[in-house]
């Protein structure tokens, strides 16, 4: 753009020109470097705000303070006191039951519902559509709180069927949304091909579809799991009295006095997401050794 | 191996929409290359989806080798398509892409690996088993889709567009290769194409369609040099469209607007005072010396307005008594031919061709006069 705009003047001298050309570049390129220095700064804050209180939550955990105060001292004292609270444990294995089922049926479930609607619903995909993505976007306090009201009045109550219908009810949508959009780039021919070759129409889903589909499934279905996991709202108000979830128990936890081993189990919670997340790159990335890692990642949740 | 009919197709895509096919009816016999061209929204990819099962026809018979096939589902019915996008699975090699047909069938592994290197053979493509799609040129996708339609020894092969996602060097050359493929493998084979240049290259026989209705056919060279509607001529190749009256039936004589033509032929049933199109395609017309003879044909003079060299042709604009005209001649030709030369042209009666459509309104004229279902 520079040497452009700067030519024309100094066109009529030549040689004085051809000169000059190499003049504005080095300047271009001081302000693209700039201008990069500027976004990584941007991306390191924004790493840095999510990223901070997580390490120092996993470093809190081995600090001998209980308060947290410095000077580092080594131990695994709150995780030998975590392994001896049998509350937060069975919390855990509560929340883990729970998110486990849930995001089984929504990834069946709601696999089954975006091949309906993007082969069979024809007009109706798109307002189908349109109503999912907008039920996710209500408020889960708000949805909570309207799911009990209606589930008192018709009688059925807090309860283990309410709960589980309620984090479905919010789980499911992603699934069929990330699942619908994959099916839709993917068109039908893929199927008719295989049809044409003589594969049943079960057959060609199973040879041909289900392969290209099934990285979507796996994402919709982790986040059906971590959403269900994470969601404080709905288990707050649906959960029967007695049934606290992780969410609950911590939340309980921190009312009543901070302990440190409530760091000890984040510390485990974030090890176990991590070594999932590099499992599932590992996984996306097996089959065709060009692509990047970034390209598959899209690829996975998309 | 087989011959292939539409009978009296009728299809549409909602009971209460419009029909896309009208009463479509084609006969190709056993080995043959036919191809079909239209524009866009001309039923094309509807017949190819009715003859492929996946869509059934309201009215009409589907019949394959022999039988009617009207209710048999794809899975069944035997043909090779290659689709407009390739559809090559992406999560397969070339190799399982290729023998896909043949695992459907159970054939034994040992019989399919030969069977898949015989064809990649075939299509110019060894040793590439072990490739994924998204390591092929499109060139190359689309030669591997070639394969696996064929690999099955289907009865007939459906074409849809196979070229137009390649450039134009690349299609040129898959246009000789595709012939070349379909007479090796001798497998009957139907062609859709919005491209006229390649239903003129590739097809035994060539229908031309639009809305859903056969409007001509018949042998490549005799639809292009003889076509018989205004449609026909416009959208294979180029037309000079003139608007003239019948002055005399037998023999025969026609008014361009005070300009008289004899010897031409008539549409069977003209009579005196039939408005009618007259159509002479731009690289028919013949640079006539000025000899003054009034010959059999169209002789006029016109002024070049403006000439623009394409290669080895160059299309040139005149102006003359009936308007302005087109001609194309060879790029040898051109030297002679600057802006504001007068020059005679002159076609000669087999190269002019009188439409029964008149030549107001052309959208209307087209819709409303042309013969329903004429074929040779």
């Amino acid at each position: 753009m520079a040497t452009n705009t700067a030519a024309p003047p100094e066109s009529t001298a030549a040689p004085a020109s051809s000169g000059d050309v190499g003049g504005p570049r080095p300047d271009a390129h001081g302000r693209a470097r700039r201008q990069r220095r500027g976004w990584l700064a941007w991306l390191w804050l924004v790493l840095g705000v999510v990223y901070t209180p997580v390490l120092v939550v996993m470093v809190l955990s081995f600090n001998a303070s209980r308060y947290g105060t410095l000077p580092f001292a080594f131990t695994a004292e709150w995780y030998v006191a975590l392994a001896g609270n049998d509350a937060l444990i069975s919390a855990t294995g509560r929340s883990l039951v729970l998110s486990t089922s849930v995001a089984a049926v929504a990834a069946a479930l709601g696999t089954a519902l975006a091949l309906w609607m993007v082969r069979f619903a024809r007009s109706g995909a798109t307002l189908f559509t349109a109503l999912l993505t907008t039920a996710i976007t209500i408020p889960w306090l708000i949805l909570a709180v309207a799911m009990l009201l209606v589930a008192n009045a018709v009688g059925v109550g807090r309860g283990l069927p309410l709960l589980f219908l309620g984090s479905l009810a919010v789980a499911m949508p992603y699934v069929v949304l990330v699942v619908v959009a994959r099916l839709q780039g993917l068109g039908t021919e893929l199927e008719q091909a295989a049809r044409s070759l003589g594969a049943r129409p079960l057959t060609a889903f199973r040879l041909v579809t289900l392969p290209l589909i099934g990285k979507s499934v796996l994402s919709g279905t982790l986040l059906a799991f971590i959403i269900t996991f994470n969601n404080f709202p709905i288990h707050f108000f649906l959960a029967p009295f007695g049934f606290n979830t992780l969410p609950m128990e911590i939340y309980t936890f921190v009312l009543s006095g901070y302990d440190p081993d409530i760091n000890a189990l984040a510390t485990v919670l974030i090890s176990v997401a991590v070594g999932l997340g590099l499992v599932l790159l590992a996984v996306a990335r097996r089959r065709g050794g060009d692509a990047t890692a970034t390209s598959r990642l899209q690829e996975m949740w998309g | 191996m087989a011959d292939l009919r539409l009978d009296e197709v009728w299809m549409s895509y909602s009971p209460e929409g419009p029909p896309v096919l009208r009463g479509l009816s084609i006969d190709v016999a056993d080995g043959e290359f036919y191809a079909m061209v239209g524009p866009s929204g001309s039923g094309k990819t509807s017949i190819l989806k009715v003859l492929g099962g996946f869509v059934a026809p309201d009215a009409g018979r589907v019949v394959l080798d022999g039988s009617d096939v009207s209710g048999v589902p794809p899975e069944r019915r035997d043909l090779g398509i290659v689709f407009q996008s390739y559809a090559l699975f992406p999560h397969l090699t070339v190799g399982e892409n290729v023998g896909f047909g043949l695992r459907m069938r159970r054939v034994r592994a040992r019989e399919q690996r030969a069977e898949v290197t015989r064809l990649l053979a075939l299509v110019g493509l060894p040793e590439m088993e072990a490739r994924y799609p998204d390591e092929l040129s499109g060139g190359q996708q689309q030669r591997v889709a070639l394969a696996r339609a064929l690999v099955t020894r289907p009865k007939a092969l459906l074409l849809d567009e196979p070229l137009s996602a390649l450039d134009r060097k690349i299609r040129q050359e898959m246009q000789v290769e595709l012939r070349r493929i379909q007479r090796e493998a001798g497998v009957t084979a139907i062609i859709v194409t919005h491209d006229q240049e390649e239903a003129l290259a590739l097809g035994d026989r060539l229908m031309v369609l639009d809305a859903g209705e056969v409007r001509q056919e018949g042998r490549p060279a005799e639809v292009y040099s003889h076509p018989r509607s205004r449609f026909v001529a416009t959208f294979l190749g180029s037309a000079n469209l003139l608007p003239a009256t019948v002055d005399a039936v037998e023999p025969s004589r026609i008014d361009l607007g005070g300009l008289p033509a004899h010897g031409l032929i008539l549409p069977e049933g003209s009579r005196t005072g039939d408005r009618v199109t007259v159509c002479v395609r731009p690289e028919r017309w013949r640079l006539a010396g000025d000899d003054g003879a009034a010959p059999d044909g169209l002789a006029l003079r016109a002024t070049v307005r403006s000439v623009q060299l394409s290669g080895q042709v160059g299309e040139c604009r005149l102006d003359s008594e009936l308007g302005e005209l087109a001609l194309t001649v060879l790029s040898s030709q051109v030297a002679r031919l600057e802006e504001g030369v007068e020059v005679s042209l002159h076609a000669a009666p087999d190269d002019v061709h009188v439409l029964e459509e008149p030549a107001a309104e052309p959208t209307e004229a087209t819709e409303a006069t042309a013969p329903a279902g004429s074929r040779p």
